[in-house]
């Protein structure tokens, strides 16, 4: 649970969003779509590990 | 942790949001929510010795332990609850994030009820005696 985390997850966002111009200005809007659920799930896998790691902390901390 | 680095982290990652959310809407939410994760994450290294140090004071009160476990608990249960609703009213999605709250309040009522009942014996045990 380090900080570039964060960076991490906000440069793969900008990256899609520029692909997605990218994409669709040259015409292909299924890539551009492929694109951005691609980075949709690597960035949700991401989040999803560290939003469980954070519960089982809290878990752990408040002993629920 | 000292605070001015979360509130380091809280700037930086909204900052960060606001961009990602002009040009992407769903990966701003994701970005706002692994800032707030992170800034939990940070403040859960500050609350370990508060809740230690409480449960110290009250067992030396004379308190019973379990009352001050059901306290940590209901603290913990709110805290997870609030940090889903909040995220979720920022993407704003307000009806599933009056739901997350609804869902903790029910747990927490849940917790607490047998304590409330313990109180009322103990009421009743003294009106009876009287």
């Amino acid at each position: 649970m380090n900080i570039d985390l964060i960076f991490q997850i906000a440069g793969v966002g900008i990256i899609v969003a520029v692909l997605n111009q990218l994409l669709t200005r040259a015409g292909r809007e299924e890539q551009a779509l492929l694109t951005t659920i691609a980075g949709l799930v690597v960035v949700l896998f991401i989040v999803t590990q560290q939003i469980g790691e954070l519960f089982d902390s809290v878990k752990s901390i408040f002993n629920l | 942790m000292d605070i001015f680095r979360i509130i380091g982290v809280g700037l930086a990652g909204g900052i960060l949001t606001v961009t990602v959310r002009h040009c992407k809407p769903e990966y701003g939410v994701l970005t706002g929510l692994i800032t707030v994760a992170v800034m939990l994450f940070m403040t859960l290294d500050a609350i370990v010795p508060a809740i230690n140090g409480i449960t110290e004071i009250t067992e030396r009160a004379g308190v019973d332990a379990k009352y001050v476990a059901a306290v940590v608990k209901v603290v913990g249960i709110a805290y997870v609850s609030q940090f889903g609703a909040e995220v979720l009213r920022d993407s704003g999605e307000n009806a599933i994030a009056s739901k997350v709250e609804l869902a903790g309040k029910v747990v927490i009522l849940g917790l607490t009820l047998p304590i409330v009942r313990e109180f009322l014996e103990v009421c009743i045990n003294a009106l009876s005696a009287v």
